[in-house]
C-alpha cells in the first residue's frame, strides 16, 4: 500500500467559453504525488486510477478516495492498453514477454477488492484485444468476445480497430465499418457511453466521430492523439509538436463533438498528455512528459 | 553403437527444443521512415544543381522513405511481415511521435526501427553511423533494444560503398541528449516493443548527400536493415548476393570546395556503363550510374560465382575488374576510370626551383618532374638532359605521372646546373610535348660529409677493457641505420658487435654531428682491428662521405705502465687535487671528486667541468702536498693514467722551482679510455730543484667538448737513471719533449749527430746534424743519443703522436 499527498497547485488552467458549446472550467487542479507515472486510466465512477511507467512497464492502480496505490504487474507491457470496469474493481491487462525474440502477450485479470491476478489467456501471439465501454470490460481474442461473464458481457457493444477499419461488436455478432475512404488507417477507436457514436483517430487525418453505423463521419480536430470521451458530447484528446525527434510541446484539449469548438485545459508549455476523465465523477487526469500525474476536477455547462 | 546413435539424436533434439526457432512468417517489422513533407521538422541540404527548398533536391524524408520501402521489399521478400508509418511523403505523412509509438504498438509488430539520417548543422562534416534506444547507455527501458542496435550497427560499418570518418556507436537516448532529461527521443517514448533509432550516415557530408540521392544506395542501407533482422532473429540469409562499387576518375578530384575524405576526394563518374559478366563473359546484368555525381553502382541478387565488372565512360579508357560474389553478402568493387589522353604532355611541376640570387642548392639534390599524363618512360627519359652532364639515376612514380633523377655521386660543387626535357618525351599514348622545358639551378659549396676525427685514430691505440669507439664529422649524422654503416673488425675479419643500448649521437642543431658507440665486449690486447666506415654514412640532408674509410688500430693493455715506476700518488682521494680559481679562467662549473671507475685501487679523481664559450678556457688544479717538493731535477720520468671523454683539451704537468712555475704537455685528451701517459719534467738550468705541482687543462679552440668529464688514477714516477748518463756536454738542450715530429737540440759545441734508440736497443732513426724527424716514429719512450765535439750525451725521449 502506497500512502500519497496531494499538493495543491495551480496555473495550467485555462477557462473555457464558447456559445452554444459544452462548456468545461476547471474547478480546482492538483497534483497526485505518487512518483513518476504515465498513461493514466480513470474508472468511470473516477475512483480508481491506473497508471504505469512511460514505456508500459508494470501497471499499479491508485484509490482516488484513500490515496493507497498497489502493484498490480511488474511485467514489460503490463501497463499498454489495460482496461478497468465501471467501479474499479476489476482490471484485464497485459503482460508482455519476448520469447525467441518473439513477442508474445497473455491477459490476466486483477481483482482490485481482493488483490491477485488469474491469467485468463496463456502466453501467445493472438490479436487480444482489451475492449471497455462505458465501464463494460471484455476480452476479445481472434474476434471473439472470450466464454463467460467473467471475462466480458455478451451483450455489450464495443468498437476497436482492425488497423484499416473499424468493427462495432456485440456479442460475437461483427459489423465493419469504413468511415473514412479506402485505404484509410485507424486508431485510437473508442464507443461513447451512450453507444451511438464512435470515435477514431486517422493518423494522416486528424480525430474523427461517427455515428455508430460508420456514417457521418466529422473532423474535430486536425491533429491529435490518446482521445477519450468525457461523457457523450466531449472529446479529451492530446494535442503535440514535435522537430521530428523529440517533442518540444503538449497540451490536454476539449472539443464539442456536435460544435466542434475546441478548449484549451492546459497551456502547452505544459507538456501534458493522455487524459482520462471520468464525467461521474466531474475529473479529468492526466501526466506530464516528465511523469508528474495531476487532476482536474471539472464542471460541465451545457 | 545403437546406444550411441540414440545419445546423439536425443541430444540434438534436445537441443532443438531449447532452441526456439523462429520462422520468418513468425515475425513481424514495424519501420517509420523518419520526417516527412519536406516542411519545417525535414532536413534539406543544398547540393548542386538544386536551389534550397528545391522538393527535387536533398531530403531526409526522401531517402529515408527510400530506405524504409526498400526494407519493406526484402522482409516481405523474405516472407516477414512489415508495417510502415508512412508510404508517401506529404506533410500528412509527418505524424506525431505519439502516434507512430501507438501504432507500431497496435501493430503487434515484434520490433520497431525508426530510419533516419544525421547531420552536424556545422562546418566540421563527419561520416558514420549511430544507433539509438531508449534508456541510458547500455541500460535499456525496452529489454532487447539495445541487442537490435547491436546487430545493425556492425552491417552499417561494413558498407564499403561509403566512406565512414569515424567509428559507428550505438547509445541510450537519455545518455545521448542529456538536456532532454528522462524524455528521450518521441518516438520511442510509447513503443512497448524493442525499438531504436538509427542515423545512418550523414547526410550533410556532401560525397554522402549526393549517395543518398541514390535509390540504390538507400537499397544498400535498407539490405544492411534486413541482414540485422535477421541476425536478431537468428534467421537464415540469402543464397545469392549482390555487387556494387563505385566508378570513379582515377586522378582527377572534386573541385568543389566541400570537405572530402578518402576516396570521395576523387570525381565520380556519372552516366558510366556499367557490364556484369560471369565467368563464360555472358552478361549478366548491365548498370548507368546516375547523373548525381555519386557514381554508384548496384547489382542485386547474382548467383556467387566469379564475375568481372566491364565499365565504359566518356572520355575515359574503359576498365575490367574481377569480382567474387559469395551467398548472403555484398561484394564491394570500386572501379578507377583512367582519362584518355586527349592533350599532348605537359610538365605541370618541377623541383627544384631555383632562380639566380637564391640561396645555393645541396649537391644530393633531386631533379622531380610531374605530368599532367601517365608518360612513355623510354622516350621522355632519351628526353631528359643535364649539363654539365651527370650520372644519374631516373625512377617513376604514381603510375608514372612523376619522375625523380638522382645523381649516382654528387654534383660539383658551385656550379650552375641545366635541366631540360626535350619535345622528344610522349605520354603513353605516344604524343610528343609541344613545348621544351628548361630550368636551372646552382649547388652549394659541400659536396661530401666529411670526417673530423675519430677514435681511434688511424694508427691509433685503445685499452682493450671496455672499449667505445667515436666518430665526428662536420654535419650531423643521420644515425637511423649507422650500425649498419660502422663495423669493428678484428685481423681476422671477424666483427666486433657493438652494444646499441650504449649509442649516443649528435642532433640537429648541433654544428657537428658525432656517433659513439661501446662494443659488447673487450678486445684482446696486442691485437689488431680496423673501423671500417661505409662511404653511405650521410648527414641529415643526405650528403654523404666521399668514400669507404678503413681506420687502423690497436688494442692494448694501458694498465701495465712503466714497470720501472713507483708510486707517486693512488688518485684515491679527492683532496688530492684543489682548484686554483685565480690560475683558471673562461668556466662556468668545475669540480674534483672520486669515481668509481677506475684502472687501480677503488677509485679515480674524476674532474667535470663546463667551459664557457669555444676557446679560452683554463683550469688549474694543484696537488694539495706537492709531489717531490724541492727534489726534481730535469728529465725526471712522470706516468699517468687517464680516462679521457675525446674531448680534445691539452693536459699539463706543472711544475715549480719556487719562483716560476713551468708548464709541461701531456697529452691532448684525444681519446675515449684509460690511457698511460708519460711525461718528462722540465730541464732546469745547474741545479734547480722544483716540484711537481700540479695539471692543468686547456681548452683547444673549437665547437668540441665544452663539458667534459675525465678521471686520473695512478701518478708515477721514475727518476731519470737507470745506466742513462746526465748531461755531459755543456750547455745541451733537447725540446721538445715530448716531440711529435722533429727534434731539437742544442749545445755549446757543435752537433755532429742524433741517434734514437728504441728500448730492445734497435737503432729507430738518425740525423746527421742537431735536427731529427720523428714524425714517423710510433709514439713511445726512446732513448736519445746526442754527439758533439768527440762527447756523448744519453736522454730518455718521449714521442707522441
Amino acid at each position: 500500500m502506497k500512502k500519497c499527498l496531494i499538493l495543491v497547485s495551480l496555473g495550467l488552467l485555462l477557462p473555457v467559453l464558447s456559445a452554444n458549446a459544452v462548456k468545461l472550467t476547471v474547478k480546482n487542479s492538483q497534483i497526485i504525488d505518487i512518483g513518476e507515472a504515465y498513461h493514466p486510466l480513470l474508472s468511470d465512477n473516477g475512483e480508481k486510477l491506473l497508471y504505469t511507467s512511460d514505456n508500459y512497464r508494470g501497471l499499479h492502480v491508485l484509490d482516488m478516495g484513500s490515496m493507497n496505490s498497489n502493484e498490480i504487474s511488474s511485467s514489460e507491457g503490463a501497463g499498454y492498453s489495460p482496461v478497468i470496469n465501471f467501479d474499479g474493481s476489476k482490471v484485464y491487462y497485459r503482460n508482455m514477454q519476448l520469447d525467441g525474440r518473439l513477442r508474445k502477450k497473455n491477459v490476466m485479470m486483477y481483482d482490485c477488492i481482493k488483490g491477485g491476478s488469474v491469467e485468463v489467456l496463456p502466453m501467445g501471439r493472438s490479436d487480444v484485444k482489451l475492449m471497455q465501454t462505458a465501464g463494460e470490460i471484455a476480452v476479445l481474442n481472434d474476434d471473439k468476445i472470450m466464454g463467460d461473464d467473467e471475462l466480458g458481457s455478451k451483450t455489450s457493444v464495443y468498437a476497436y480497430s482492425m488497423h484499416d477499419r473499424i468493427v462495432v461488436q456485440t456479442g460475437n455478432v461483427l459489423k465493419e465499418l469504413n468511415p473514412l475512404p479506402s485505404g484509410s488507417r485507424y486508431l485510437w477507436v473508442k464507443l461513447s457511453p451512450d453507444h451511438k457514436k464512435i470515435l477514431f483517430v486517422e493518423p494522416f487525418e486528424g480525430v474523427f466521430v461517427c455515428d455508430i453505423d460508420g456514417t457521418n463521419a466529422k473532423r474535430i480536430a486536425e491533429d491529435g492523439s490518446s482521445p477519450s470521451w468525457y461523457g457523450n458530447n466531449v472529446v479529451l484528446f492530446t494535442r503535440s509538436q514535435d522537430d521530428g525527434y523529440h517533442v518540444t510541446a503538449s497540451q490536454i484539449m476539449a472539443v464539442d463533438v456536435n460544435t466542434g469548438e475546441e478548449s484549451q485545459l492546459t497551456t502547452p508549455e505544459s507538456m501534458a498528455e493522455d487524459a482520462s476523465g471520468s464525467i461521474t465523477s466531474g475529473k479529468i487526469v492526466y501526466s506530464d512528459a516528465n511523469g508528474t500525474l495531476r487532476l482536474l476536477e471539472i464542471n460541465v455547462v451545457e | 553403437m545403437r546406444k550411441l546413435y540414440s545419445l546423439t539424436l536425443a541430444f540434438f533434439a534436445g537441443m532443438a527444443i531449447n532452441a526456439m526457432a523462429v520462422e520468418p512468417t513468425d515475425v513481424h517489422v514495424y519501420i517509420n521512415p523518419g520526417h516527412g513533407g519536406h516542411d519545417s521538422d525535414d532536413r534539406n541540404v543544398v547540393i548542386y544543381p538544386f536551389e534550397q527548398g528545391d522538393p527535387e533536391g536533398y531530403w531526409e524524408s526522401n531517402s529515408n522513405l527510400d530506405k524504409g520501402l526498400q526494407l519493406r521489399d526484402l522482409l516481405e521478400e523474405a516472407g516477414i511481415k512489415v508495417t510502415m508509418s508512412r508510404t508517401t511523403n506529404t506533410s500528412e505523412d509527418d505524424l506525431n511521435l505519439t502516434t507512430i509509438g501507438t501504432l507500431a504498438n497496435e501493430s503487434g509488430a515484434d520490433i520497431f526501427f525508426s530510419i533516419h539520417s544525421n547531420a552536424t548543422g556545422t562546418g566540421n562534416r563527419v561520416n558514420y553511423p549511430i544507433g539509438l534506444y531508449r534508456g541510458y547507455t547500455g541500460q535499456p527501458e525496452v529489454e532487447n533494444s539495445d541487442y537490435l542496435a547491436e546487430c545493425l550497427l556492425p552491417q552499417l560499418m561494413s558498407n564499403e560503398a561509403t566512406v565512414w570518418t569515424n567509428e559507428g556507436r550505438n547509445y541510450g537516448d537519455w545518455t545521448f541528449y542529456p538536456s532532454w532529461g528522462t524524455q528521450g527521443l518521441g518516438v520511442l517514448r510509447v513503443t512497448a516493443i524493442p525499438a531504436m533509432l538509427s542515423e545512418g550516415s550523414f547526410h550533410d557530408y556532401v560525397p554522402e548527400t549526393y549517395r543518398l540521392m541514390n535509390w540504390d544506395f538507400c537499397w544498400l542501407e535498407a539490405w544492411h536493415f534486413k541482414q540485422a533482422v535477421l541476425t536478431y532473429f537468428d534467421l537464415p540469409g540469402e543464397t545469392i548476393g549482390h555487387i556494387c562499387g563505385i566508378v570513379h576518375d582515377s586522378r582527377t578530384e572534386r573541385t568543389e570546395d566541400y570537405l572530402k575524405y578518402d576516396r570521395d576526394v576523387l570525381e565520380p563518374m556519372c552516366g558510366a556503363e556499367v557490364t556484369l559478366k560471369n565467368s563464360s563473359g555472358e552478361v549478366v546484368d548491365t548498370y548507368t550510374t546516375d547523373e548525381l555525381f555519386n557514381g554508384f553502382y548496384l547489382f542485386k541478387n547474382v548467383e556467387p560465382g566469379d564475375y568481372k565488372i566491364s565499365v565504359k565512360a566518356a572520355e575515359h579508357y574503359d576498365a575490367e575488374i574481377s569480382v567474387n560474389v559469395a551467398a548472403n553478402a555484398v561484394s564491394y568493387g570500386d572501379v578507377a576510370m583512367n582519362r584518355i589522353r586527349n592533350t599532348p604532355p605537359e610538365v605541370v611541376e618541377y623541383s627544384p626551383v631555383w632562380n639566380e640570387g637564391d640561396e645555393s642548392l645541396l649537391c644530393n639534390t633531386p631533379i622531380v618532374l610531374k605530368f599532367n599524363w601517365d608518360m612513355d618512360t623510354e622516350s621522355t627519359e632519351a628526353a631528359f638532359s643535364i649539363e654539365p652532364a651527370v650520372e644519374g639515376t631516373i625512377t617513376w612514380e604514381d603510375s608514372n605521372y612523376q619522375m625523380t633523377f638522382v645523381p649516382n655521386e654528387p654534383y660539383a660543387t658551385n656550379t650552375l646546373y641545366t635541366v631540360t626535357l626535350s619535345t622528344g618525351a610522349c605520354h603513353g599514348g605516344g604524343t610528343p610535348m609541344e613545348e621544351a622545358v628548361s630550368f636551372s639551378f646552382r649547388t652549394d659549396a659541400r659536396r661530401f660529409l666529411q670526417l673530423i676525427s675519430t677514435f681511434p685514430a688511424d694508427g691509433g691505440k685503445i685499452h682493450y677493457d671496455g672499449p667505445a669507439i667515436e666518430i665526428r664529422t662536420d654535419s650531423v649524422m643521420n644515425c637511423t641505420n649507422i650500425r649498419d654503416l660502422v663495423s669493428i673488425k678484428d685481423a681476422a675479419g671477424n666483427t666486433v658487435a657493438f652494444n646499441n643500448r650504449t649509442m649516443s649521437y649528435g642532433k640537429a642543431g648541433s654544428s657537428y654531428g658525432f656517433m659513439k658507440i661501446s662494443l659488447s665486449k673487450d678486445l684482446n690486447p696486442g691485437e689488431n682491428y680496423t673501423m671500417n666506415l661505409s662511404r653511405n654514412i650521410s648527414d641529415l640532408d643526405g650528403i654523404s662521405l666521399e668514400n669507404d674509410i678503413v681506420v687502423n688500430f690497436t688494442a692494448s693493455d694501458e694498465s701495465k705502465g712503466n714497470e720501472y715506476a713507483s708510486m707517486v700518488d693512488e688518485c684515491e682521494d679527492a683532496a688530492t687535487l684543489v682548484l686554483d680559481e685565480s690560475e683558471s679562467a673562461n668556466y662556468e662549473s668545475a669540480t674534483i671528486s672520486t669515481s668509481s671507475t677506475h684502472l687501480f685501487g677503488s677509485r679515480s679523481l674524476n674532474a667535470k667541468y663546463k667551459f664557457t664559450g669555444e676557446e679560452g678556457g683554463v683550469l688549474t688544479y694543484k696537488f694539495a702536498n706537492p709531489f717531490k717538493a724541492g727534489e726534481l731535477l730535469g728529465y725526471d720520468m712522470f706516468g699517468i693514467y687517464v680516462n679521457g671523454d675525446f674531448c680534445t683539451h691539452g693536459l699539463y704537468a706543472l711544475f715549480e722551482d719556487g719562483e716560476t712555475v713551468e708548464e709541461v704537455k701531456i697529452c691532448d685528451i684525444d681519446f675515449h679510455g684509460w690511457m698511460y701517459k708519460q711525461f718528462v719534467a722540465p730541464e732546469m738550468s745547474g741545479d734547480t730543484r722544483y716540484s711537481f705541482v700540479g695539471l692543468r687543462i686547456k681548452q683547444n679552440p673549437g665547437k668540441i667538448g665544452m663539458s667534459c668529464d675525465i678521471k686520473f688514477d695512478n701518478i708515477t714516477y721514475e727518476k731519470d737513471g737507470s745506466g742513462i748518463s746526465k748531461v755531459e756536454i755543456s750547455g745541451l738542450k733537447v725540446y721538445p719533449n715530448p716531440a711529435s715530429e722533429y727534434i731539437i737540440t742544442s749545445a755549446d759545441s757543435l752537433i755532429t749527430g742524433l741517434t734514437l734508440i728504441g728500448q730492445d736497443g734497435r737503432v729507430i732513426s738518425q740525423s746527421g746534424y742537431n735536427v731529427l724527424n720523428v714524425s714517423e716514429v710510433p709514439s713511445g719512450t726512446y732513448i736519445l743519443v746526442v754527439e758533439a765535439d768527440k762527447m756523448h750525451a744519453v736522454k730518455k725521449i718521449i714521442i707522441s703522436h
